[in-house]
């Protein structure tokens, strides 16, 4: 497939002028600092009050800055010029992912720095992250098509944020409500799992799981992406 | 520029319960032309969706979508990057008079300023085809000329326009050559300039057999069988074709005069109807009827008591 870096990059500054100069949504980026600061401040030193920042930058920041970028070009009907250009599918959702990225990115590493956290393994830390990063990017991204407007993109992002962020707390209910096993399968805990074992000593087999299993969840959800888009596509246009 | 090859071919389009909006048709496109299709709203919608299809158009929506926070200047260098094109902005800045404007941001800027962008979007996407919906519609009189403008500009350099508005007088600002939709397929309205028909009639005498109504400067000709019915309002006198009025100076009486030998027919004090279009008679009282003429409005044309009698000799029951 041929991606035209011109397009993309085009896009890529378009989405940075247009959210710089909302601060509505861009000063949302600020709340998992807040929030890592506050942990630092608490003095707790535990991988799960770690990962809270982490997991609260990648739904806050990810998924809801994404939502919203998406959201907005639907809102004002600038998606279907986006749509109508000469710009491929990959393209224009690769150029409104780019910006979301790199701010997942700053942010993330803002938080880890003020909580503190020092991984066991950074190189796989960081592989780990990134792929989480595209993980929540693309559901920021199906969210986005999903919502009609930038307001309802702020509701249907609290589903995500608890169930991704919050959600990796219920485990400490698990043996009081089974159902609640699933929890062991969202890549959030996941991400923990594989922090946890990073600390102590580690297999090359503890690392098939949360890989494999992230890796999953983000086919299935660019799956999902590209069939409302191109549902989104026909209705729109 | 690439210039297209084939010509458009739209399909006969009906709407969700099997009426149908537009019949099949070619659009009556030629390059380094402008040409008008005259429309209904809800016509020019459905086209523009079956339209938007084709790579090689741009289509100048009536409403789209502006990024509010950018300015002029960066959201056209956008655009220019998405659609890699050669075209410098400042040009197209200029011929749509918004150099001085270039730093505002969009969100700030009035509608007729606004469809100056689009326009200038427009010369930067560099697309054989243009398709234009509403060109000048709610603009102020320096933004028409603005519109005007640039569509010559974009017509000298041979790309190929269309322009479509529900706005007849909109279309022949821009060209002579307008269209409509019959149920058959387009029509072309015969426009003529006002003064080249003054001197004809002045040389020749001739009788016209065509009925001349009157849209700002310009006549429009309609042939005797294209018109359903001629109404006089108040001392006004509409032509009817299509369901469309448009204003006649004639009198109704030299109206009929004129037009009882194209089969039609004086069925009441203010109206004229062309009885080829007629379907029913439809009795609602002792005293009062109405004609519904044929095509998909049905239209109601009334028919007095007394003319009753003389129509049915005509007709011969």
């Amino acid at each position: 497939m041929n991606l035209s870096m011109k397009r993309m990059q085009a896009i890529l500054v378009k989405d940075y002028k247009e959210f710089s100069r909302n601060l509505a949504v861009s000063s949302t980026i600020l709340v998992p600092l807040v929030i890592a600061l506050f942990y630092s401040r608490m003095g707790i030193d535990t991988i799960q009050v770690h990962f809270m920042a982490i997991n609260m930058t990648f739904s806050l920041v990810a998924t809801y800055i994404q939502c919203c970028l998406i959201a907005e070009e639907k809102e004002k009907n600038t998606l279907r010029n986006l749509m109508l250009s000469p710009a491929t599918i990959p393209e224009i959702l690769i150029g409104k992912s780019m910006l979301t990225f790199i701010i997942t990115i700053l942010i993330l590493t803002g938080s880890i720095l003020l909580t503190g956290y020092n991984p066991g393994n950074t190189l796989i830390m960081i592989i780990a992250f990134l792929l989480s990063s595209i993980f929540y990017i693309t559901i920021g991204t199906l969210l986005g098509l999903i919502a009609k407007t930038v307001m309802e993109s702020s509701v249907i992002v609290m589903p995500v944020f608890f169930l991704f962020s919050i959600g990796p707390f219920a485990s400490a209910f698990v043996e009081k409500y089974p159902v609640l096993k699933v929890i062991e399968w969202l890549p959030s805990t996941q991400l923990i799992n594989l922090a946890e074992s990073l600390e102590n000593n580690f297999k090359v087999g503890d690392l098939v799981q949360p890989f494999g299993l992230i890796s999953l969840w983000i086919i299935i959800v660019m799956i999902l992406t590209v069939i409302v888009y191109n549902k989104r596509m026909k209705d729109d246009i | 520029m690439e210039k297209f090859q084939q010509p458009i071919k739209i399909p006969t389009i009906t709407t969700f319960d099997g009426r149908m909006l537009l019949p099949s048709f070619q659009l009556p496109l030629t390059s380094g032309e402008i040409v008008g299709m005259h429309l209904d709203v809800f016509q020019i919608d459905c086209l523009l969706k079956y339209l938007q299809h084709y790579s090689n158009m741009n289509i100048f929506f009536r409403q789209e979508g502006h990024y509010e926070r950018m300015t002029i200047f960066e959201s056209l260098k956008f655009e220019k990057k998405l659609y890699n094109s050669n075209i410098e902005i400042d040009d197209a800045l200029n011929i749509t008079g918004l150099l001085k404007a270039k730093k505002l941001k969009i969100k700030n800027l009035s509608y007729s300023q606004l469809q100056r962008v689009k326009l200038a979007k427009l010369l930067i996407h560099e697309k054989p085809i243009h398709i234009i919906e509403e060109p000048y519609q709610n603009l102020d009189i320096e933004t028409k000329r603005i519109v005007e403008r640039t569509l010559n500009f974009l017509k000298e350099k041979g790309y190929t326009i269309c322009l479509l508005s529900a706005s007849l007088e909109d279309l022949m600002i821009s060209t002579n050559s307008v269209f409509r939709i019959e149920d058959t397929g387009l029509e072309k309205f015969d426009l003529q300039e006002e003064n080249s028909i003054d001197m004809k009639v002045d040389k020749q005498a001739i009788k016209l057999e065509k009925i001349p109504t009157k849209i700002k400067d310009k006549l429009v000709l309609f042939n005797p069988p294209e018109i359903d019915y001629i109404e006089s309002v108040e001392g006004e006198v509409n032509v009817f074709v299509t369901g469309v009025a448009y204003p006649c100076s004639l009198t109704l009486s030299e109206l009929e005069r004129r037009l009882i030998h194209f089969g039609f027919f004086r069925c009441h004090r203010s109206y004229i109807v062309n009885l080829q279009k007629v379907r029913e008679v439809i009795t609602w009282s002792k005293n009062s009827y109405s004609l519904v003429l044929s095509g998909k409005e049905r239209l109601n044309v009334p028919l007095s008591r007394s003319k009753l009698v003389e129509l049915k000799e005509i007709i011969g029951i």
